[in-house]
């Protein structure tokens, strides 16, 4: 990176739009906790769960009592209303990413690529200076820029998003406009879209505007010349999608994040606007409230800036590296961006077996799951192979001794056939999940 | 001088406004809202599970992922299931009174299939909303409750699955756990169920098939009557005591 690129990324930039995102995020965050303790969803994934599924080395995390639970949301209530006023901002953004981070892992079977991403930007926001301009921490302060690398790296992040999404939808079932066609058909009852989803069409024209979407935004959000009609279909897009489906905050989420695209100093004008007034030419690429980075300071943000997006853009596609369709294997699906491309429908049951005494059991693991638990169990290998480690915990705690643990799997990927997921000859008791290398046991997915 | 802002911003808030009364009207009654309590909407961007009624997913489209019948052929004979009535030592059965095909209240089909080498075997089968956790609450089923269950159905279907007396009576014999398939197998005994030594009828078996999820899937009556014997079999439902 030459230094003319190095000067432009610590230049002054006005820091109205990341205080507007700021704000936004933040109320948004404070609408996110005031849902899970209104529709009851503390209890319900938290607290209810006999059995809880987590993540590997993340074992040992487990929910608190209750009332710690209810205590938790109570507190990241409070962390999202200072975020959204700009108090103690970046204290507040890293407490409720470690609290909502710690939500997160908890629950498995509630992965949500949105909460992966609200972690991911509440991590950024408790190292951007969000907090500099209109906000409680500047209370009192003329300061009104920030510095250029908070929006790039904030943009950089939100693009990355979008193209990795892109890069998901590369598969020969989107390509096929499945699974949109199943999901649109079961919302042909829809009031406004309901004609439009009873074409025979729509799944294909949605498949492929979703894709083309989630490749051009980026780009076409960066170019002055499209970014307004990119803006307008963005919006469209996630109103969109926030109509057809149930995916909480995101589309929120999304459209304020979208206003980082925007002119840093979009606020300000909108403001002057409505006031029928036009903005004081005073610059705001050198104004005088940022006080200079060190040579030291700035090599440490451009190594977060390299080895940070460097991760954020290769992970995501690391299911390349995995044999078999991701979307069945589940082998690099997570953390991914890979949203809304499968519908997948399965069933379950465990065969337990003692070598010692030669008593059998079928396992219904619906008795001691919830149904959403039960459901994603039913798609998820991994969740299956830490669920049958977990019942043969289970019959050695009940003196049943080292038993063996088999798994009878279907699903059905995309409105295929119903067929095998697991190998049902694979004793999982004693097979250990692996991070990098291929499941055998997962059997392929036929076409 | 002042500077003319270099966008429009009554663009911008037509967007922003047209945008969340979109929202507000395309998401009414969907999940946008947070008094909205309808619980198919749990939030979800993964996949698309939400309130998905999947109950017989497993029973639609062309490939079964549940045995078809000639595969539980195939796995009753790997286990020595109804051998001996290829042997024709019983001749002149009557079978119930059941033609092939016979839907009785949607609920199974009975076919009486004559297999080539073998007498009929009366065989009930896509048998639904029967499973053997419907009798458990902690999901986990042995062999007791297999067989348990197994004797349920029978008392509650002594027309359909019993025997005359003359004909002896039904004693379980094994359960077997095999990759995607129980098998409970009673085999049928000459003479009266006081006398523990009464040997059993080669061959003459009543055979319950429960699928992988613990549903029971077909029964196998592979039962021999004297000859002249005949049994009407009432269509009744068959049912769990």
């Amino acid at each position: 990176m030459d230094s003319t690129r190095t000067a432009r990324l610590f230049a002054p930039v006005d820091g109205a739009s990341l205080a507007v995102f700021r704000m936004a995020f933040g109320a948004i965050l404070v609408w996110e906790v005031l849902r899970f303790a209104q529709m009851g969803w503390i209890d319900e994934y938290f607290i209810e769960p006999e059995f809880h599924f987590t993540y590997g080395g993340f074992r040992w995390v487990r929910p608190l009592p209750g009332w710690g639970m209810h205590a938790l949301f109570g507190g990241l209530g409070l962390l999202a209303t200072a975020i959204a006023l700009g108090a103690w901002t970046r204290i507040s953004a890293a407490l409720f990413c470690v609290g909502f981070s710690y939500v997160f892992l908890i629950e498995k079977a509630r992965y949500l690529n949105h909460f992966y991403l609200v972690i991911l930007l509440l991590g950024l926001m408790a190292i951007v200076p969000a907090g500099r301009v209109w906000s409680w921490d500047a209370r009192g302060t003329r300061q009104r820029t920030v510095p250029a690398w908070s929006l790039f790296l904030l943009r950089t992040q939100l693009g990355l998003v979008y193209m990795l999404a892109a890069v998901a939808k590369l598969n020969v079932d989107w390509l096929q406009a499945q699974p949109l066609t199943e999901w649109l058909s079961s919302r042909q009852d829809h009031v406004i879209l309901g004609s439009l989803l009873q074409w025979e069409l729509s799944p294909w024209l949605f498949s492929y505007g979703g894709l083309l979407l989630d490749a051009l935004a980026w780009p076409l959000l960066l170019w002055p010349n499209t970014r307004a009609t990119a803006f307008l279909f963005v919006c469209s897009f996630h109103l969109l999608n926030s109509s057809l489906f149930g995916i909480g905050i995101f589309p929120a989420m999304m459209i304020a994040s979208t206003t980082l695209f925007l002119e840093p100093d979009w606020p300000r004008r909108l403001w002057a606007w409505a006031r029928r007034r036009t903005l004081p030419q005073e610059p705001t690429s050198d104004g005088p409230d940022l006080p200079p980075t060190s040579g030291a300071s700035r090599r440490w943000v451009l190594g977060f800036l390299i080895v940070y997006l460097g991760f954020q853009a290769l992970f995501p596609l690391r299911h390349f590296l995995y044999p078999g369709r991701v979307s069945w294997t589940e082998e690099g699906h997570a953390f991914a961006w890979h949203m809304k491309l499968r519908g997948k429908h399965g069933r379950a049951t465990f065969r337990v077996s003692s070598p010692t005494s030669g008593e059998s059991w079928l396992v219904d693991p619906r008795a001691e799951l919830n149904d959403w638990q039960y459901r994603k169990l039913c798609g998820r290998p991994d969740m299956v192979l830490e669920y049958a480690h977990h019942l043969a915990d289970k019959m050695a705690r009940e003196g049943h001794g080292q038993v063996e643990v088999r798994a009878n799997v279907v699903a059905s990927l995309n409105s295929r056939p119903a067929q095998r997921l697991i190998d049902p000859e694979v004793d999982l008791a004693h097979v250990e999940w692996t991070f990098v290398a291929p499941s055998p046991w997962i059997l392929p997915l036929e076409p | 001088m002042p500077r003319r802002p270099r966008f429009d911003p009554a663009r911008l808030v037509g967007i922003l406004v047209l945008s969340f009364a979109g929202l507000a009207v395309m998401g009414g009654g969907t999940c946008v809202w947070f008094d909205d309590d309808d619980s198919r909407c749990f939030d979800d961007d993964d996949d698309n599970d939400q309130g998905c009624d999947d109950d017989d997913f497993l029973t639609t489209g062309p490939r079964e992922i549940i045995p078809g019948p000639a595969d539980i052929n195939k796995k009753l004979a790997d286990l020595g299931a109804g051998q001996a009535a290829q042997t024709g030592a019983w001749s002149g059965v009557s079978f119930p009174e059941l033609k092939a095909g016979d839907t009785i209240l949607t609920e199974y089909v009975v076919d009486l299939a004559q297999e080539a080498g073998r007498y009929p075997v009366a065989r009930v089968r896509d048998i639904r909303h029967l499973s053997v956790f419907d009798m458990t609450t902690h999901g986990l089923a042995g062999s007791q409750d297999f067989t348990h269950f197994s004797q349920e159905v029978l008392d509650a279907n002594p027309e359909l699955l019993g025997l005359p007396e003359a004909a002896g009576h039904l004693r379980p014999r094994s359960v077997h756990f095999l990759d995607d398939l129980v098998v409970i197998a009673h085999e049928q005994v000459a003479g009266s169920p006081q006398d523990p030594d009464a040997p059993p009828i080669p061959g003459a078996e009543l055979l319950f098939v429960f699928d992988m999820l613990g549903r029971l899937h077909q029964i196998e009556n592979r039962t021999v009557l004297p000859t002249g014997t005949v049994v009407t079999i009432a269509p009744e439902l068959l049912k769990l005591q």
